[in-house]
């Protein structure tokens, strides 16, 4: 009887594989105790590593990477502050048009070569150099000599001295504010003598750097293995033996492989799972949202009707209900009016914002030419927009949402969705995309990587331009420079709420909301919380081999259906959505 | 067109009432539907918000059947995605079959005739267009015409999808050319267009109706293919297909959004191939 029973309870268990709407419980339990060595990390990314050369690769997922395989002059502490890194500490002159860095000794790269100041400087050279596909070479502008050098009309970055082996100086034209950040992103970080003096493309999939990882495996679109540098400064660190970081894991893989204990840490988990681990009662309270350093919204092509019509984009800002766009991903999409996310400037009363105020954007599609009378529909921008959205993301959502708001003021928007490297190529292009999603994540944070790459009249290019509004305006222009000339926070601060200031008039961008990821990992790994700066900045985090083993057992391995079968701990911790049967 | 022994044993045949029943309902659901739901089916409803955990409201309350992520009423995009679905199955159907038959037609009758080239021109450009992979053809010129539209959509499955009717009605031609009335209207001198309309297209009715019910279950799965592919008509129109696609992400907490357009297509499926099936058994002389 008791065999039959157990068949049927098997058979059931079986069948629920294929309807389970629950997710399993967290993997081990948090213990107290010293950091332990040993052990290997894996975790994945949804999209492909196309290079990790530090002078080209700068997307969010090579940046992650390259954070542990390179060392930089200077990085960000846990708290997000700039400390030196390779570099002993930071020697700023009084005018801050000289930075001098002296050197930590016996910092040995990868491949067991000491690292000098010359490698500071090759490095910074290379990356620089005209023939170096270098995504933003224009931060690197205020470097004396950097505008002949770039062009390739001098040999050298004359602005970049060697003061001995063990310290490097750099001359500005003038002061700088975001100087160290800039000089904390992976492209000047120092890199091995294979890399060259200049950019080779084979340097992308052997990497070699200074960092507490080195590559030793990189299949693209499979994985990229990284073990322990046994010879970084850093005594003692890093912690973990390896790092197995598996690419193009698709994030509902990544979910199952997460829950069966294959993954330690995740954070591209799709809506409905991140909704499914908020409200299992087992991982309340684990796992952390990520800081987020995103702004989203809508760009408008200020060199194309309507939108050369400053009423009009007016009008378009104002016809904005943010919170309808996050309500409909709460959690991950908050509104958000501003071009700097309140991480780094925090709203304080009568900050310049764009607002949702309907009588106002009627009032400006008036002003603009193009009235619109909401009773009968009539009036309004006679011609559809087309509105560039990005296939199966949160852009696309939002389009939606936009054509439903902005037709209440007779703008009738046809969506465009289109994959990624189109959506760059036609954005990019002048007098192409009339209008569509704008996003833009802080390179570094600072209030300045929020216009100048993205609004300034020198980010315009007829192509490859990043300031795909084409807003070209004197007057934030200047306040752009003065900011980023001065070394006063409090005058900088101003400076920005005066830029904020001039893109609420101005429109060039309707602001909407900020994006957020949650991250997930089993209690057994310590060590790791989402960084205020870095993303995926698990260069400190350990596992705890003792709890590990538990997954190691079969307890998280097995079907998850025949847990309670085969490993009690597991069967007590489904969802409380299971629990009511489905969805509310 | 169907004669009383013809309809008698179709009316014996339980699973094509059954598939008849289905395309009725479906009809009157296309038709009536999106009256009854009284919603936009591309207008969020912002007052039935998702819960601070992000759940998605189900059936009940002013929403039959639930509201999808993005707050739009599910009953009334299941409608219109009904709609869109039959009109573009219906009108790609008849441009195929009209084209198809005229094909066939031609080249039947023109087979072991001084106009043999044109049978043999016809019939190799069905041979290419049946040798190209279908839904790569449909999704190459959906995305060489660029702008999707309906008219867009139903065009490329139609003009897509005659070949076969071509062949089969080029054999069903080529057998009815040969019988005595055509030889003796031949004689009496009429015209070969006369012929072919007055003569030949009546006596390959049968298979052609036949085709015509098949094929407009393999056009609904076609358009729900392309928008599930996102080449079909592009967002928020409501389609089938899209929503599955839509649907997909949250089957772990809402798997609704996923059945319900799933069951609609499968049933969709099913009642036109049971007709089409009881139309062959009613049509086919030697059942009785």
């Amino acid at each position: 009887m008791r065999s039959i029973r157990t068949k049927i309870e098997l058979l059931a268990a079986l069948a629920a594989l294929g309807c389970s709407t629950g997710v399993a419980p967290p993997i081990g339990e948090n213990r107290d105790g010293p950091p332990q060595r040993g052990g290997v990390l894996r975790t994945a990314f949804f999209t492909d590593v196309r290079g990790l050369d530090a002078a080209t690769a700068f997307d969010t997922a090579a940046s992650a990477i390259e954070s542990l395989v390179y060392d930089g002059l200077v990085t960000y502490d846990d708290a997000g502050k700039l400390v030196p890194q390779v570099a002993e500490r930071i020697d700023v002159s009084p005018d801050g048009k000289r930075y001098s860095f002296p050197l930590r000794r016996g910092v040995s790269f990868h491949d067991g070569a000491e690292l000098t100041a010359a490698d500071v400087k090759r490095s910074i050279e290379r990356a620089l150099h005209v023939k170096t596909p270098c995504p933003v070479p224009s931060y690197y502008e205020r470097i004396v000599g950097f505008s002949a050098y770039h062009d390739g009309k001098a040999d050298d970055l004359t602005g970049v001295k060697l003061d001995g082996d063990y310290q490097i100086t750099i001359e500005l034209t003038e002061p700088d504010a975001t100087f160290l950040h800039i000089m904390a992103l992976p492209i000047v970080a120092p890199v091995c003598k294979s890399a060259g003096k200049v950019w080779e493309r084979t340097f992308a999939s052997k990497p070699c750097g200074a960092g507490p990882f080195k590559v030793t495996r990189y299949e693209n679109g499979q994985i990229i293995k990284l073990v322990r540098h046994d010879g970084y400064w850093d005594k003692g660190k890093p912690y973990l033996d390896g790092i197995d970081w598996f690419l193009s894991m698709q994030s509902f893989t990544q979910r199952f492989k997460f829950e069966q204990g294959d993954l330690d840490y995740i954070r591209e988990l799709s809506e409905a799972d991140s909704l499914l681990y908020r409200t299992t009662p087992a991982w309340r309270g684990r796992g952390a949202w990520e800081p987020s350093l995103t702004t989203g919204g809508a760009f408008m092509n200020t060199e194309m009707a309507p939108f050369d019509n400053r009423h009009v984009r007016r009008a378009v800002s104002y016809a904005i209900d943010r919170e309808q766009l996050a309500s409909v991903r709460p959690g991950h999409v908050r509104a958000h009016a501003k071009m700097v996310p309140n991480v780094l400037i925090a709203p304080e009363p009568g900050y310049p914002q764009q607002t949702f105020d309907y009588a106002r954007a009627l009032e400006e599609m008036r002003l603009g030419g193009y009235p619109y009378d909401p009773k009968t529909g009539q009036g309004g921008y006679p011609k559809e927009i087309p509105y560039l959205a990005i296939l199966d993301s949160y852009a696309q959502t939002a389009a939606e949402i936009y054509q439903q708001q902005l037709a209440k003021i007779g703008i009738r928007l046809k969506i465009q969705v289109v994959g990624w490297p189109t959506f760059l190529a036609k954005t990019s292009r002048r007098k192409t995309a009339q209008m569509g999603f704008a996003g833009w994540h802080a390179d570094f944070p600072d209030a300045s990587t929020f216009f100048e790459p993205i609004l300034a009249t020198k980010s315009i290019q007829d192509e490859e331009s990043q300031n795909a509004a084409f807003f070209s305006n004197r007057q934030l222009d200047d306040v752009l420079d003065r900011a980023r000339r001065s070394t006063d926070e409090a005058e900088r601060k101003r400076l920005y709420r005066e830029a904020e200031d001039i893109v609420v008039q101005e429109a060039p961008w309707a602001t909407s909301y900020t994006y957020s990821y949650l991250e997930l990992w089993q209690p057994y790994l310590h060590g790791y919380r989402p960084h205020p700066v870095l993303s995926q900045h698990v260069r400190h985090a350990w596992i705890d081999g003792g709890q590990k083993k538990v997954a190691a057992r079969g307890c998280s391995r097995g079907l998850r259906a025949l847990d309670r079968f085969t490993c009690p701990e597991r069967g007590a911790g489904r969802s409380t959505l299971a629990l009511a049967g489905g969805p509310r | 067109m169907l004669d009383p022994r013809a309809f008698r044993r179709f009316q014996k045949n339980r699973g094509a009432v059954f598939g008849t029943g289905l395309v009725v309902l479906l009809v009157l659901f296309a038709v009536i539907g999106p009256m009854v739901s009284g919603h936009d089916p591309n207008l969020s409803d912002f007052t039935s918000g998702r819960d601070p955990s992000g759940s998605i409201a189900g059936p009940g309350g002013r929403h039959l059947l639930g509201v999808d992520p993005l707050l739009r009423d599910s009953f009334s995009r299941l409608a219109h995605g009904a709609r869109i679905s039959l009109l573009v199955a219906f009108f790609a159907t008849t441009l195929s079959i009209v084209v198809g038959a005229a094909v066939g037609l031609a080249s039947g009758y023109a087979e072991g005739t001084r106009a043999q080239s044109l049978d043999t021109v016809l019939m190799r450009a069905v041979d290419v267009g049946l040798s190209f992979p279908y839904l790569l053809l449909v999704m190459a010129i959906g995305a060489a015409v660029g702008e999707t539209t309906i008219v867009t959509i139903l065009m490329v499955l139609g003009l897509t999808s005659w070949f076969g009717t071509a062949r089969i009605i080029r054999s069903k031609t080529i057998q009815v050319r040969h019988l005595d009335f055509i030889m003796a209207s031949r004689a009496l001198g009429q015209s070969t267009p006369a012929i072919l309309l007055r003569h030949i297209l009546p006596n390959v009715a049968g298979p052609l109706i036949v085709i015509a019910s098949a094929s407009v279950a393999q056009m609904i799965i076609a358009e729900s293919v392309l928008s599930y592919l996102q080449v079909g008509l592009p967002p928020p129109t409501a389609t089938w297909g899209r929503m599955l696609l839509e649907g997909q992400r949250f089957y772990t907490v809402a798997p609704r959004l996923v059945l319900a357009p799933g069951v609609l297509i499968f049933l969709a499926v099913l009642g036109f191939n049971l007709l089409g099936e009881g139309l062959r058994d009613a049509l086919d002389p030697h059942e009785d």
